[in-house]
């Protein structure tokens, strides 16, 4: 076949347009050429559908068919390039080259919008936070004296009394933690940046971490890039967002295992300068994150740590200071398997 | 026995803080609700200390601040902010109007005390 002279590889073909859904969901490849008449009782174009919005795969027709109906059909499943039979090798090889590029560029343009619509949440989270932070303040001082002095006057009749209030108590600090936490989103604190080696950076932060939170069954093993690396970052705000993601990939390790944290360059795959880029990787062999959820934890307040009392505002705030050194942080996971955080920022 | 005035809109906070303090120290205290009623107080009474609130009705917090520390009469009491407000701005407003310490609520009544103690063990 002429893909294969062209350099392109065929993982599979179909016959039917059933068959042609079941093995892009397997194989999940870049691109689909599909006839408009296929075996079966789904044509071409229904399976172009459920591919293109099921899988986010780009369509490419190839028929011999370019009657006005057909046509019409094909155009509503958006379509990356339309192919009439007989074709020749140079046209076909410079349909799916601007067809794979405009997928490329879809997606990037895609993930641009979703962070934009990101941050347009937080803007308007740190807004409102800003104003009622106060009005809750202030209940809370009530609340936590009311409390202290039921504390003075009955725990002392009853042990009962002084749990309830001891969980009054708790609930006030964990609200006024929260409170907190929407006041940086409404104010980020300027930028003070330095020249800072990251594994130097993380070696102090383990270091604090020993003390701060005792780690039983779960070991943490290093591997830093040899080469000597420095970064132009604010010490506080990279320790905060490091300390957060070995806060996370401990807690996703109820029972125990082990977490490894690298860094090593990587070169920008996105950039036609080739711009240099060091990545600080935290992985845990933890319960992971389901699909599901995975879009959904750089939300401000999207928890999968109710029980143990997460506000949900940990990752959207690593990522907003992480982005804020015009970097990014990225999250893969696979469930039962383990979750890799990956600090991505440039060189200075 | 030493005199602490609160000044907080809000009476209900008003009310337990001094039935706090007043049942671990040996502080008298007295409260008022408003800025101006309490620079009228601090002029009367005396007061050994005040905690003084930031957000009020009518005149607020920093300005019974700058009042109370440019009178004469006033000017040697140690004034605690003690708000809601937790910006770096309010602080440094606080700060350069000689405020001489600033806590955000809520607060412990042990942290509270021992705040106080501090500042009327150094001012005595």
């Amino acid at each position: 076949m002429s893909l294969h002279r062209l350099g392109y590889s065929v993982p599979g073909t179909a016959a039917s347009g059933y068959e042609a859904i079941k093995k892009a969901e397997k194989i999940r490849p870049d691109l689909v050429l599909m006839d408009i008449i296929l075996e079966g009782e789904m044509d071409g174009t229904e399976a172009a559908s459920a591919i293109r919005s099921r899988f986010d795969i780009p369509i490419v027709y190839l028929t011999a068919y370019a009657d006005k109906k057909i046509l019409e059909r094909a155009k509503v499943t958006e379509p990356f390039g339309y192919i009439l039979k007989p074709f020749e090798d140079r046209e076909l090889c410079s349909i799916l080259e601007i067809a794979l590029y405009k997928h490329r560029m879809e997606r990037k343009l895609k993930k641009t919008q979703q962070e934009l619509i990101q941050s347009e949440k937080l803007a308007a989270l740190g807004r409102f936070s800003s104003g009622i932070a106060h009005e809750i303040k202030n209940p809370l001082g009530i609340i936590l004296g009311g409390s202290e002095f039921l504390e003075m006057k009955l725990s002392k009749v009853d042990p009962d009394v002084k749990i309830a209030i001891n969980k009054i108590k708790e609930s006030t600090f964990r609200a006024d933690k929260i409170v907190k936490d929407l006041l940086k989103f409404s104010r980020p604190s300027a930028l003070k940046t330095e020249r800072i080696d990251p594994n130097g950076l993380i070696r102090e932060t383990l270091s604090l971490f020993k003390y701060r939170t005792p780690l039983i069954e779960i070991k943490i093993k290093t591997h830093f890039a040899q080469e000597k690396m420095y970064l132009e970052i604010d010490k506080n705000q990279m320790q905060q967002v490091f300390f957060n993601l070995l806060m996370n990939a401990i807690e996703a390790m109820p029972k125990g295992g082990t977490i490894m944290i690298k860094t090593y360059k990587m070169a920008s795959s996105e950039s036609s300068l080739a711009k240099k880029l060091c990545v600080i990787e935290v992985a845990d062999t933890g319960e992971g994150i389901s699909p599901k959820d995975l879009h959904k934890i750089f939300e401000p307040f999207f928890t999968t740590k109710r029980e143990i009392k997460g506000t949900g505002l940990g990752l959207s705030m690593s990522r907003m200071l992480v982005n804020n050194h015009n970097g990014d942080l990225v999250i893969e996971s696979k469930p039962g398997r383990g979750t890799t955080a990956k600090i991505i920022l440039p060189f200075c | 026995m030493e005199k602490i005035l609160i000044v907080d809109d809000e009476e209900d906070f008003c009310y337990f803080v001094k039935k706090n303090l007043e049942a671990i120290s040996n502080y008298e205290i007295i409260t008022a609700t408003r800025g101006r009623k309490g620079i009228q107080i601090a002029r009367k009474e005396k007061p050994d200390l005040i905690l003084l609130d930031i957000m009020m009705p009518g005149i607020d917090g920093l300005e019974v601040l700058k009042r109370l520390k440019g009178n004469e009469k006033t000017q040697n009491i140690p004034i605690i902010m003690l708000t809601a407000k937790d910006e770096d701005e309010s602080k440094i407003k606080a700060l350069g109007s000689f405020c001489d310490d600033y806590i955000v609520k809520p607060v412990e009544n042990m942290v509270l005390k021992g705040k106080i103690h501090k500042i009327l063990s150094i001012t005595k």
